[in-house]
């Protein structure tokens, strides 16, 4: 973070500033401001009107729900700028990430980053550092996103052809150009990138990053995904993280988890999971399926939930088993680790992490055993394993039900979860999705650009 | 003699046109001709939205009607209706449009209005102990005007008869009325949020 601000603004030649945040629905929104601007709003923070957390991505007011008391009649909150991400974005142009605060001082409860600064403080609390890896999955097409407008986000090209997929090295070259470009950008943005390569489906990527504290990962996504759009528009390709963006293949956001103290990792033991992991993984377990809301977030997020196609169906986890809804990976001082494999690349990472460490910590806290690991293939089983809601509606249920996770995460910010997705819901029924149809052109509009 | 007694059973996980189509089911119950029919119906009804793809199947059994979304290719009868106006038929498939199958159908999809003060006292009943209501409900519909609970944050609903009686019973939608102008509101936005909730809560669940 910069010593003085004003100095770093007229050093770096910035001409604007970029506030920007992560809302409910998983966009990343924000404004310019000039430098003048932004120097005066960094103790005020600067207002966006309430529903900035309160529109569904088709831009239409989510109404039905009882309102928290930093809702009003377009009433005034507040981002907040974390100056440790304060970087340079392009020539002139400057990007910070914050967080939404009511005037009253209080943090808005449905602010994701919040959430997550929230959960992180508790394992802190508890003597755990949080490190966190998330898996970025898109699809880049040959179209621009007017090309793709114009089709009504339909019978678009994968970007790199059609020829096989996961780990080819034979894709065209306007593919690795992408890759490149973005690889590029997120090197000028100092995140720090691990690896990139061809996934499970034609034009699909998938971007892997190095670990970090949970918010700091986050921010990586937010930015991440940015930079993808960024480039993509300026090679006139478009990109998409929608969970599916035709009936063939979904797309995922897989999230590592582990606790460190003391700087030594406490998931760690040399014969499998340690005491830690495995009341953290209690805890992630008994809060899965009414975490299932937060993981997928839209209609379409449920479309990926097909046996044998990769994501978890099953209330289960393995070590190593890669079928399970949570692999535990043991045994080794460094890597060990939980990762959460249920949700899609449309999930809002901030709140599933939030979600995450809330079991983590409800495990820790209630010494909470995990079911037995499960070390079959947890795909196409007989009836008697509980199953991940399959649903937008059952996911909402399952978490009405809750009260473990609930407890964590905050009534107040559950509650105006569940009315937002229960006008999901209701907007695809009746506004012209059709639940026995494949992937909807309802869907397409809503979910392809966004969040 | 006593009504026959129907129950109305609804499909696992239940789409907002099955719960409509349920809880109107279920006000015919309260109602001895459509109850009379309810029980005595053993078709199978496809009813569809004229503009979407909402779409419900009706199964009519001996004390019992299944409701659940889509179209049933074994439907005896087929209705195209427009749901913003109470299943006004718009086509019929399976049957001619007069006929007493047609009829008995709307019949039971239509069950007689409340007065719109009896809707308001049972939308009150129901919703005013939820989160964020108003502690006062004041509906005005033209020179009359019915209170309901007492004291503020304070909630006017104006409209016609027939619209407060078919918004309060949840046969019309609330925030639809209110965005097209048909009803009135004075209150706050989150207050609106909150009505939006407690009219859809009538719609479904009542």
């Amino acid at each position: 973070m910069p010593e003085n601000i004003e100095s770093w603004l007229a050093e770096h030649r910035i001409e604007s500033i970029r506030i920007e945040g992560t809302n409910l629905e998983g966009a990343f929104i924000g404004k310019n401001v000039s430098p003048r601007k932004f120097a005066s709003g960094l103790k005020s923070g600067f207002a966006f009107a309430d529903v900035a957390f309160g529109l569904d991505l088709g831009n239409a007011p989510q109404f039905g729900f009882a309102m928290p008391s930093w809702r009003g009649d377009l009433a005034d909150i507040f981002l907040h700028a974390d100056l440790s991400t304060l970087v340079e974005w392009s020539p002139g142009r400057a990007s910070v990430i914050g967080g939404f605060w009511a005037p009253d001082g209080d943090p808005v409860s449905a602010c994701p980053r919040n959430a997550l600064q929230r959960m992180t403080k508790l394992l802190a609390d508890r003597g755990y550092d949080a490190k966190v890896a998330v898996e970025i999955e898109a699809t880049v097409f040959e179209e621009s996103i007017q090309e793709a407008r114009s089709k009504g986000y339909r019978d678009l090209t994968p970007l790199g052809g059609n020829a096989g997929s996961a780990y080819h090295l034979a894709k065209s070259k306007d593919w690795e150009d992408y890759m490149l470009a973005v690889a590029r950008r997120l090197e000028e943005l100092h995140i720090p990138w691990e690896a990139w390569g061809d996934e499970a489906a034609s034009g699909q990527i998938e971007f892997n990053v190095a670990p970090a504290d949970p918010v700091t990962a986050a921010d990586y996504w937010a930015r991440i995904r940015q930079v993808m759009r960024e480039v993509a528009f300026e090679q006139g390709r478009c990109v998409t993280f929608m969970a599916k963006w035709c009936d063939e293949y979904g797309q995922a956001s897989h999230i590592n988890v582990s606790l460190e103290r003391d700087g030594e990792n406490a998931f760690y033991d040399e014969f499998g999971p340690s005491q830690v992991m495995t009341h953290f993984l209690g805890g992630v377990m008994a809060t899965l399926a009414p975490a299932t809301s937060f993981a997928l977030p839209a209609i379409t997020s449920y479309r990926r939930l097909q046996e044998l196609e990769g994501p978890p169906t099953t209330v289960a986890w393995g070590v190593a088993n890669k079928s399970t809804a949570v692999r535990a990976v043991v045994g080794h001082p460094k890597y060990s680790r939980l990762e959460y494999r249920t949700p899609g690349a449309d999930a809002n990472i901030y709140l599933v992490l939030a979600a995450v460490l809330a079991g983590g910590v409800a495990g820790l806290d209630g010494k909470i055993e995990p079911p037995e690991p499960f070390d079959d293939m947890a795909w196409c089983l007989p009836p008697g394993m509980p199953k991940i809601p399959n649903t937008i509606s059952k996911a909402a249920e399952a978490l009405r039900a809750d009260t473990l996770l609930t407890g964590v995460l905050g009534q107040e910010l559950v509650d105006y979860w569940l009315g937002t997705r229960q006008w999901e819901w209701l907007q695809f029924h009746t506004t012209g999705g059709d639940p026995d149809a494949g992937l909807t052109e309802w869907e397409s509009n809503r979910y392809f650009e966004l969040p | 003699m006593t009504d026959p007694a129907v129950s109305v059973v609804l499909e696992d996980d239940p789409t907002p046109l099955v719960l409509t189509v349920g809880r109107t089911l279920r006000a015919g119950t309260r109602d001895p001709e459509s109850r009379r029919l309810l029980a005595s119906l053993r078709e199978t009804v496809v009813v569809r939205s004229k503009d979407d793809p909402q779409s419900v199947t009706i199964r009519f059994g001996e004390g019992r009607v299944w409701v659940g979304h889509g179209s049933a290719s074994d439907a005896d009868l087929v209705l195209t209706v427009d749901l913003a106006d109470r299943f006004a038929v718009e086509s019929v498939t399976g049957a001619e449009p007069d006929a007493p199958l047609v009829a008995d159908v709307l019949r039971v999809l239509r069950p007689p209005l409340p007065h719109w003060r009896n809707a308001a006292v049972r939308f009150w009943e129901l919703t005013s102990q939820d989160p964020g209501m108003p502690r006062e409900l004041v509906v005005v519909c033209e020179e009359e005007e019915l209170v309901l609970g007492g004291g503020l944050p304070r909630y006017v609903l104006c409209g016609e008869a027939e619209k407060l009686a078919r918004v309060l019973s949840g046969t019309d939608v609330f925030l639809d009325e209110v965005y097209t102008g048909s009803l009135a509101v004075r209150g706050t936005m989150t207050q609106l949020s909150v009505m939006a909730g407690a009219s859809l809560k009538v719609r479904f669940h009542a």
